[in-house]
């Protein structure tokens, strides 16, 4: 009985905090229609932000995106190899289709999903996050600026620009860690490799993925702007906060990334 | 003008304001007294319009004020009109200090590095801070950083200004300062100000009318010297800063 009673309470509070994500997320994206849409006085002024955005959660994302890239691509080139050459007796030439096909569509996407929204995306929520409870965000309004606008809208626009750039260094990155694993430890000649990449291998897949990054961009700025501008309750509240980030924006990645396949293998 | 009519305000059970009342005419000075935790912030952020009234209304110069409570609202230029100097002065903590004084007018548009850099260092000098421009926040003592605060909230000619405790944590000379900076303001600016404090000097020397925030409501209001002679025990209690009285110390 109360236990219904409470599973109630659950379910109306999740769909509550879902309505206000949905309305949140309307409001950030009219206010970056309307920054993209405004005079060019407004786009210099905001321009230093962007770029201050763009270096923070592209350009630093870059070495730890791609030391995940090379050993995944390498691990994957030698999980290829044990599985090629042992159980399939030796049909190794299909090594290059094996490492990228489900590089460039899945794994390179997704991996360099999860690593922004764990470390742009916590860093994201925690700086929002003290600025809220420390005042910072009414002081914005105090001073005639919209805190969206100021705040929101240059995270959206980094993440949304930076994720299929750092998904595309992934890509290559990963594709040469399992060349120098197929060519040292198995013995591959580099022909055989790259050669077989394009026999299976289509921009398609490539861009699909990179397509998808865009997305998972947005959510990961979505979810951890939405995060930190609704926090409450001093330092402790910013630690529920940006972890409560990572957490939504990881499984709105994984549970998206589903979905997002799913679709384009409808449209295309 | 700013008119304060039937405001009441709760956070969930807890009820902080219930019904206040308050009339602030233009160019005066009014002091808003209260004891800690009575809802004398949260009084300043509805006026402000940082928090919206759960019933009650607040009209600035006859129009109701502008709701800053969306993460969208800011107000047109022309609109945003009220200084605000918060509790802990909220300063930007990834913004030098001068960047913090001339954020409004940096934002505004329309002038220059150089001349922004000036009135950030002018209004820096106006409340006592020198050499402090290229400053991070974080670098700086308490009692500066509120003086931070009272330079950029002041910086844009604001017609209306909302001082939150603008010497608590200061020393006296320099709350003296602060004091003398609020009544030169007034006559530079010709703004209308509310100020909240516990800083009984403060109240004295700024406040053309004082009045006390208790249980929810505006307990009593007078011009200076009659509020310093009202017969009322909460009154005298809080003048006179003793713990036995009507207001209960928990
Ligand atoms: N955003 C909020 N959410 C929940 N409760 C709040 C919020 N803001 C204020 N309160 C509560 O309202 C009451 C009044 O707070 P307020 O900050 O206005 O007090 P104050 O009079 O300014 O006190 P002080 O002199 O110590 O600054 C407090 O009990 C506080 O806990
Ligand atoms: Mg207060």
């Amino acid at each position: 009985m109360s236990a219904a009673r409470g599973a109630r309470g659950a379910a109306l509070a999740f769909l509550e905090e879902t309505g206000r994500l949905a309305e949140f997320t309307r409001d950030l994206l009219a206010e970056t229609a309307a920054f993209l849409a405004s005079p060019r006085r407004s786009l210099r002024l905001d321009g230093g932000v962007l770029m201050d955005q763009l270096e923070r959660i592209g350009t630093s994302s870059v070495p730890v995106v791609l030391v995940t890239a090379l050993f995944t691509g390498m691990v994957l080139a030698l999980q290829a190899g044990l599985t090629l050459e042992v159980k399939l007796k030796g049909v190794t030439q299909f090594m290059g289709r094996t490492v990228a096909l489900p590089f460039l569509r899945e794994l390179g996407p997704v991996l360099t999903g999860l690593i922004v929204a764990g470390r742009v995306g916590s860093a994201i929520a925690a700086e929002l996050g003290t600025m809220a409870v420390t005042e910072q965000v009414d002081a914005l309004k105090t001073l005639g600026t919209p805190p969206l606008r100021y705040l929101g809208v240059p995270r959206l626009l980094a993440c949304v620009a930076m994720l299929p750039v750092l998904t595309a260094l992934a890509d290559v990155v990963g594709l040469f860690g399992g060349y120098v694993v197929a060519s040292l430890v198995l013995g591959l000649p580099a022909n055989v490799y790259w050669g077989d990449v394009p026999q299976m291998v289509t921009a398609g897949d490539f861009g699909s993925g990179l397509l998808k990054t865009a997305v998972f961009g947005a959510i990961i700025a979505v979810v951890c702007t939405y995060q930190g501008f609704g926090t409450t309750g001093g330092a402790e509240g910013v630690g529920r906060a940006t972890t409560r980030a990572v957490v939504w924006s990881s499984i709105l990645i994984l549970v998206g990334d589903y979905f997002l396949t799913a679709l384009m293998g409808l449209v295309l | 003008m700013i008119e304060v009519r039937g405001v009441h305000k709760a956070f969930g059970p807890m009820r902080v304001l219930r019904g206040v009342d308050l009339d602030v005419v233009d160019g005066e000075t009014l002091v808003v007294l209260g004891s800690s935790g009575g809802g004398k912030s949260v009084l300043l952020k509805v006026i402000a319009g940082l928090l919206d009234p759960d019933a009650g209304a607040v009209r600035v110069d006859g129009r109701p004020r502008e709701s800053l409570a969306s993460l969208r609202g800011a107000g047109a230029p022309g609109t945003a009109r009220f200084a605000y100097l918060f509790q802990g002065a909220a300063l930007f903590d990834s913004l030098s200090v001068g960047d913090n004084v001339s954020f409004a007018l940096r934002r505004r548009g329309g002038m220059d590095p150089g001349r922004l850099r000036a009135v950030a260092e002018e209004r820096l000098a106006w409340v006592g801070l020198r050499g402090v421009h290229d400053k991070m926040p974080a670098e700086l003592s308490g009692g500066m950083r509120k003086r931070v605060g009272l330079a950029r909230a002041i910086a844009a000619d604001p017609a209306f200004v909302l001082y939150d405790e603008p010497t608590t944590g200061l020393d006296p000379i320099s709350s003296d300062a602060i004091a003398d900076l609020i009544l030169s303001l007034q006559a530079r600016l010709g703004s209308t100000s509310i100020v909240v404090t516990h800083d009984m000097a403060l109240a004295f020397k700024v406040g053309d009318r004082l009045c006390l925030l208790h249980e929810g409501r505006i307990h009593a209001r007078a011009p200076r010297e009659e509020f310093r002679a009202l017969d009322d025990a909460v009154v005298q209690q809080f003048i006179h800063g003793r713990a036995q009285g009507p207001i209960q110390f928990l």
